[in-house]
């Protein structure tokens, strides 16, 4: 065979040979991969409204007690009997690396804050990235966002719209409160209440 | 085409120690090093990576080495990044399906395996000219190599960045991490360490 001939050959053929095997491994794996995503999500979402959850309980639960708006913009949190207890809204902003992505639950009232989840970030391990440690965000249950939130080192636990800082990570907190300022009208409006 | 498998034909222990220490690849060759020191802030991150780049090394060197002889020369770098971007999307695919934690934690260094230039290296320099099983113990043994340098120096790092090995504490209460170790000047300052001591412990030939 001609070399010209043959280098296209042998290109050709690995190119399909290759193609095919991703093809088929994209769609073996696709369906896994959806479910996995949003069993993630879905469990972020039953964390902010303080409901524990399994891999395996987690999309009954969900489904059970959580429903999206009609316009998409919050998932409701409702109680047995269909009664809303709650919303939580998806919002991000400028981290002091990348983008932080959050998912903050709302009470009825929309003025304090229920539970607060970080879905997305790229701050820096070992510092800014315990933005993601339960115990830093425990700190922002039942805490007012109204007229807005301030996060800063020894806070006073007191009062009600301060949340304690992480040490060491001062952009990190600023810009957590930067973020969640930043969406306050979108947090404290009630929406229409859907059933 | 002629072949010339019989050359660098070589005994299994000197494949093994080959790819341990005289060509190590991290601390001797220096291949490898955007990875090594991205994912190695923990000893588990490490380990996933190595046994990430080992499976795809030991496939790819298997399949140079199988289709060598039909390989036209002047093709052959297309070819093996063709397989290597595949193994790596199939990987990379089977992880998020059924191991979501770990691809989680790689994030997207997993991808990032496709440009690790070990597994290349081997297939251009030993799997293409060898037989099978030497195309495999050689790319078992580089990657292990990769895999304990890894390990090694994300030991190091985890245990003075958080306190932790494999997610054990092992410092007291009063232990202050060291920030730094964190972060890449971290790896940076650790991987010199070990290149130091691999390099006064093996002689390098330096005449490449």
């Amino acid at each position: 065979m001609n070399p010209k001939k043959s280098i296209w050959l042998t290109l050709t053929i690995t190119a399909c040979v290759c193609s095919v095997l991703i093809v088929v491994t994209v769609a073996i794996t696709e369906p896994y991969i959806k479910r996995n995503r949003q069993i993630k999500e879905y469990t972020a979402v039953l964390d902010v409204f303080g409901l524990s959850s399994t891999p395996d309980t987690v999309m009954e639960q969900f489904q059970k007690n959580c429903s999206a708006s009609p316009d998409g913009q919050y998932i409701a949190y409702k109680d047995t009997s269909g009664v809303v207890l709650g919303r939580a809204y998806f919002i991000e902003g400028a981290g002091f690396w990348g983008k932080i992505k959050l998912l903050i639950a709302m009470n009825l009232d929309a003025d304090r804050i229920m539970g607060i989840s970080v879905l997305e970030h790229n701050e820096t391990p070992g510092l800014g990235a315990r933005i993601t440690e339960s115990d830093f965000l425990q700190n922002f249950s039942g805490k007012k966002i109204v007229p807005k939130i301030v996060i800063k080192p020894q806070a006073d636990p007191d009062v009600e719209c301060e949340v304690d800082a992480i040490t060491g990570a001062t952009e990190t907190s600023k810009a957590l409160e930067r973020i969640i300022n930043q969406h306050i009208s979108l947090l404290t409006s009630k929406g229409e209440l859907c059933d | 085409m002629t072949d010339r498998r019989h050359d660098i034909s070589q005994p299994l222990t000197s494949i093994i120690r080959n790819g341990l220490l005289i060509q190590n690849p991290i601390f001797v060759l220096g291949l490898g090093l955007c990875s090594a020191l991205a994912v190695t802030a923990r000893v588990t991150n490490a380990l996933a990576m190595g046994i990430g780049v080992m499976c795809i090394s030991i496939l790819s060197s298997l399949i140079a080495s199988l289709i060598s002889s039909v390989t036209h020369g002047r093709v052959r770098l297309p070819v093996y990044m063709l397989i290597i971007s595949t193994l790596v999307i199939c990987f990379d695919r089977v992880l998020q399906a059924w191991y979501p934690v770990v691809s989680d934690q790689m994030g997207p260094y997993v991808g990032l395996i496709i440009t690790n230039c070990i597994i290349l290296s081997r297939m251009e320099t030993v799997a293409a000219r060898s037989r099978a099983w030497e195309a495999v113990s050689d790319a078992f043994a580089v990657s292990a190599g990769y895999m304990l340098s890894l390990v090694a120096i994300a030991m190091v790092r985890e245990l003075l960045a958080f306190g932790t090995v494999v997610g054990f504490h092992v410092m007291g209460e009063g232990w202050q991490p060291w920030a730094v170790m964190a972060m890449s000047p971290g790896s940076f300052i650790i991987l010199a360490i070990f290149v130091w001591i691999t390099r006064s412990c093996v002689t390098v030939k330096e005449d490449i």
